[in-house]
């Protein structure tokens, strides 16, 4: 791979956007929880520790 | 579903509570509540003086033959105590292993049966956003049969309006009675403005705060879709260890606030789990008292 033939720079920037995709559409389990709000306002004063974390939400 | 909430063990149960009951908490009362009112009984209570309208009858003569002035016997009047049983039947009852709906019923039922047998009547009415019809004034233990017959049809669906219920309620009975409030009370400050409505009119309030297991300790972590009973409407969080340390704290917090409200206003306060045995929960809330003054 040279700078003349860039291809595979560009291949391999679209397999790591790929792979962030996949790592942000994470498969969740549902949880039926009888009040909401309760979570709610513990995610709600949840720190948030991470670019990661932020990206997630 | 008959079979399972309401089965043979059960029926034993209740005929036990009732016989405990009896012997704990009305033993010579028999339904016949000493008022602060007077009225029409046997039971003397004062003397006042004759004024134009009373009753000729109620005149002392023996007194009057002593002083020369005429005074009236008052009586004791003995007043009637319903019982009713309001019971959370929202969608966020239907949760938890074991159910807190079942469990709620449970209770509401020993409650009904032993109210059947001792007061003067006893009544159970599901709310959800306002008051269903429910069951109310029955007298006579044999009521019973219809009345678990009712409670196992019933179905734990939609949304909570605590306010709008107990307005319903405070509008279809005025006479004073002995409520019990069963309901895992979610969204406290609505719960708190909803009892301070019954307390205005005077009625004798216990309140039962039903949870599950799973509520008090919730053994869940990681990525998850949290989806409400009541609403269906969900988050995406992600669950780690603090926030569940949080989330139990939170919890405690909530139930000590509704603990606290109900002593600060004289008000019966129990929590029950799901996990332990209703008859043993009924059995603790007679002996400790306060469900009946």
């Amino acid at each position: 791979m040279t700078l003349l033939a860039p291809w595979a720079l560009w291949l391999s920037a679209v397999g790591g956007v790929v792979v962030a995709l996949y790592l942000l559409k994470i498969k969740r389990r549902r949880q039926t929880v009888p009040a909401l709000d309760f979570w709610r306002e513990l995610a709600g004063t949840a720190p948030v520790r991470s670019l990661f974390q932020r990206l997630k939400r | 579903m008959a079979d399972e909430l309401f089965d043979k063990a059960f029926l034993k149960k209740l005929e036990y509570l009732d016989l405990v009951a009896r012997r704990l908490v009305f033993g010579r009362q028999q339904a016949l509540r000493p008022s602060v009112k007077k009225g029409a009984s046997i039971e003397f209570k004062d003397y006042r003086e004759y004024s134009p309208g009373d009753d000729p009858r109620t005149v002392d003569w023996a007194v009057y033959a002593r002083l020369g002035d005429l005074f009236i016997k008052l009586f004791r009047d003995e007043q009637e105590l319903d019982l009713w049983v309001l019971l959370d039947a929202s969608g966020s009852m239907d949760f938890g292993e074991p159910n807190k709906f079942d469990h709620a019923r449970r209770i509401a039922a020993a409650l009904a049966y032993i109210g059947l047998s001792n007061m003067d009547s006893a009544s159970i009415l599901p709310f959800t956003a306002g008051l269903t019809r429910g069951r109310s004034k029955l007298r006579g233990r044999g009521q019973i049969f219809g009345l678990l017959d009712f409670l196992t049809a019933f179905r734990a669906d939609g949304r909570t309006d605590l306010r709008a219920a107990m307005r319903n309620y405070v509008s279809r009975v005025r006479r004073p009675g002995l409520i019990v409030l069963i309901s895992d009370f979610y969204g406290l400050g609505q719960a708190q403005a909803a009892i301070d409505q019954l307390r205005f009119f005077k009625h004798q309030i216990y309140v039962i705060q039903i949870a599950a297991p799973w509520e008090l300790d919730p053994p869940i972590r990681g990525d998850l879709r949290l989806v409400d009973t009541e609403s269906s409407e969900h988050d995406d969080l992600t669950i780690t260890d603090s926030m569940l340390r949080r989330y139990r704290q939170s919890f405690d917090r909530f139930s000590s606030d509704l603990r606290r409200y109900s002593m600060r206003h004289s008000i019966g306060y129990s929590l029950a789990r799901t996990d332990k045995a209703f008859d043993d929960f009924v059995l603790n809330v007679l002996q400790r008292g306060g469900l009946v003054a």
